[in-house]
């Protein structure tokens, strides 16, 4: 049930599952002829390759080749499961659209899988409390192949139409998503009349409540992103430590057992090694050399039609019917144990695949989260703030990490607000991180012509942030209470282009506002628009943890409704979850 | 022995320990005296820079030694210190990281990885490519 919940889980996530089209490669011509193209470089390769080819299972996409209609419909997977694994250049806070964001500054990555509560609104006049859930499509579907739990397309090995590819993984690593939620304002009003037939004219009267609308927490906002653009990382400094080919070499080694002794894949071997010894001028000379290339290739052609010969002999458990080289084929044996033989091994065979793909999965995913760092994202936020006219944000998002010198201990980066965590060693630790935004805003629908300047347009906004790890958990004293810390300076600039508009139904407060003396037909107000300038320094907890605290102080020169300097804080926690959608490479620990 | 073909100052040339076992396919054969070996992988072309990535051997179905996590371009045969492999047979997979810059869902990036025992003839063991993904030789211990 719960494999069932997660492939469908993958299937949502990924839209859909890609297709590989049928391969025009011919795997086993290639690996016949690779033995040629390295046999001409060196000889001793070329007899080194023949030895391998002979023992079947060493060519797996040829193995996988022949066998391909089998492995589509017999595909067995290892279950196994990894909870470990993190995602570097991530956003923590909720971005601008939703009304109580501790950040005005939205970053290029997103976590896997996290929530946010946050208390603020550094643009708003009054302070909201919300929670957000982020979540990036990727995680799910790569740790799904990685541990062999859905198909993953090796492209040596795709020999199976359903399965998730390394490229349908590289973007779905680009999107991300949130949701947010208004904690603190319910979406549910009161109204309370005095107790029909009351009398009493104390200071304290019973009332009849009655409620509307819904107790659950009000939909306050909701963003998707797509990187545009990565930093590429430095080739050669990837780390596949965590990649365990046990999975795979344990069920190759199967395979090598399921063949021991079998005297019908003894005959094909004999068949084989003396057809590619017909590459050689004298097979037998201790330094080889090559024929001539026609004879070659007359060569390559009559072995590669009795290498594919093996697919026959092990679905059929027949003897080899003939052989190019003139050659006495060794006794076929016992017939009834071949075939015994035979049956392990195409009843191995899916899974060792399988275990391949698995492990192609570990790297690819490794490939796609270290080699790179989102460096450029476009935003789109769409905010529905309590009483106020729902609007969108498109936004570009644009980080610059700075790369410090490579740490010369194999111990992990020190702290950073991108790179914490990373395995030393194998890329340079971070050491300041600059963010820019840009964007517009626009209403969702184009405001009363009743209220002067306004426009579909609501603002135009630039940021610009600048985070700076401190290596606080050295302090004495209380460096290992507090860890390590981000220190943040923000500057957030909005210009009004239309005033910002409150509904309001008379007889019901607006949360957090009070309105006197208007008339009884007034469903909107608004206030004077002009141009907001901010600035926020932020202090974050929790640098290189799952769990982090961001603690900030923002001066504005007016908010969106007071047109006067304001002081605000702001404060929250964020959860990240991704280590427990696990990691490639913990599948096998 | 010319004097061009000298062995470089300090360079270290011991005796291959490991031949061919004849008449066997995929088959070498080395004295359990002679374990541990040290064994190298090359890179074709040199600019792939694959490194050993991990070593497992197996004594008919059971894993006798394996060790993940190598990263290097030498290691020992059998991997892990103080293993003893007595006198039988056993499948050696020698597995190599990605080649340098390598793309998704192509790891071996149009390049060779090529395992030898690091001796003077430099025996060579197994080529690990696009078409041998992840191979093996048998190893008979006498």
């Amino acid at each position: 049930m719960i494999r069932l919940l997660l492939l469908a889980m993958a299937a949502a996530a990924s839209g859909s599952f890609a297709q590989t089209g049928d391969s025009p490669k011919d795997y086993c011509r290639d690996t016949l002829e690779d033995i040629v193209n390295k046999a001409g470089a060196n000889p001793a390769s070329g007899e080194r390759l023949i030895e391998q080819a002979l023992d079947f299972t060493n060519a797996q996409p040829c193995m996988a080749q022949l066998f391909a209609d089998y492995i589509k419909t017999a595909r067995v997977r290892a279950i196994q499961k990894s909870l470990q694994g993190r995602l570097n250049n991530q956003q923590l806070t909720s971005t601008t659209a939703p009304q109580g964001t501790t950040s005005p500054i939205s970053k290029p990555a997103t976590s896997a899988l996290s929530l946010i509560s946050e208390y603020g609104g550094v643009t708003t006049s009054t302070q909201n409390q919300t929670a957000t859930i982020q979540i990036s499509p990727y995680k799910v579907p790569s740790n799904l192949a990685a541990s062999g739990w859905v198909p993953y397309c090796d492209q040596w090995l795709a020999v199976t139409r359903e399965c998730i590819s390394g490229g349908l993984l590289q973007q779905m690593n680009r999107l991300s998503a949130s949701i947010t939620a208004n904690t603190n304002t319910s979406a549910q009003s009161l109204a309370a009349v005095p107790v029909s037939g009351s009398t009493s004219t104390g200071s304290a009267q019973p009332v009849t409540a009655t409620a509307s609308g819904s107790r659950a927490p009000s939909f306050a906002g909701a963003t998707g992103k797509y990187v545009l653009w990565y930093n590429k990382g430095k080739a050669g400094k990837l780390d596949f430590s965590k990649v365990d080919y046990s999975t795979a070499t344990g069920r190759l080694n199967q395979l090598v057992r399921d063949l021991a002794g079998n005297r019908l894949y003894a005959q094909w071997q004999s068949c084989l090694a003396a057809d590619l010894s017909a590459i050689w001028v004298d097979p037998s000379a201790p330094h080889k050399t090559l024929r001539s290339p026609a004879e070659i290739g007359e060569a390559i052609k009559n072995a590669l039609e009795d290498y594919v010969k093996i697919a026959d002999i092990l679905r059929l458990g027949e003897p080899l019917k003939s052989c190019h080289a003139a050659i006495t084929l060794p006794p076929a044996g016992d017939l009834k144990a071949a075939r015994a033989s035979d049956q392990q091994f195409i009843a191995d065979l899916p899974a060792a695949i399988a275990a391949l793909d698995q492990i192609q999965a570990q790297i690819d995913a490794a490939i796609i989260q270290t080699m790179t760092t989102p460096a450029l994202s476009v935003e789109y936020d769409f905010s529905a703030p309590v009483n106020q006219p729902t609007y969108s944000i498109a936004k570009l998002a644009y980080s610059y990490t700075h790369q410090g010198a490579e740490p010369a201990s194999k111990t992990a980066c020190p702290a950073s607000p991108t790179g914490a965590g990373k395995p030393a060693g194998t890329v340079a630790c971070p050491s300041w991180t600059l963010t820019l935004n840009a964007g517009l805003s626009w209403y969702s629908a184009t405001p009363a012509s009743s209220i002067p300047g306004s426009s579909l347009l609501r603002d135009l906004q630039v940021g610009i942030e600048w985070d700076q790890p401190i290596a606080s958990s050295q302090w004495k004293a209380i460096g290992s209470l507090i860890g390590d810390t981000t220190l943040s300076a923000t500057y957030y600039y909005q210009d009004q282009t239309s005033p910002s508009i409150l509904k309001v139904t008379p007889g019901s407060p607006v949360a957090g506002i009070t309105l006197t003396g208007l008339p009884a037909t007034a469903t909107q107000v608004f206030t004077q628009k002009g141009n907001i300038h901010c600035a926020q320094l932020r202090y974050a907890f929790g640098t290189g943890t799952n769990v982090k605290f961001p603690v900030a102080v923002t001066w504005s020169n007016r908010s969106e409704l007071i047109a006067r300097p304001t002081w605000g804080a702001q404060f929250g926690v964020s959860y990240d979850f991704s280590s427990l959608l696990g990691s490639p490479g913990g599948a096998n620990k | 022995m010319a004097e061009s073909e000298l062995p470089p100052a300090g360079a270290v040339i011991a005796p291959c320990k490991i031949s061919q076992a004849a008449g066997e396919i995929n088959t070498f054969r080395v004295k359990a005296a002679d374990l541990p070996v040290s064994v190298t992988i090359e890179s074709d072309p040199a600019s792939c820079q694959f490194k050993i990535a991990q070593i497992d051997i197996y004594s008919g179905e059971a894993k006798v030694d394996s060790r993940p996590g190598i990263n290097d371009v030498t290691a020992k045969l059998p991997p892990t210190a103080g293993k003893k492999l007595s006198a039988g047979t056993y499948a050696v997979y020698v597995a190599p990281t990605p080649a340098s810059g390598a793309p998704v869902g192509d790891p071996f990036h149009g390049g060779t990885a090529l395992v030898f025992e690091s001796c003077d003839a430099k025996t060579l063991l197994l080529i690990a490519d696009a078409s041998f993904l992840l191979p093996h030789f048998n190893l008979e211990v006498v």
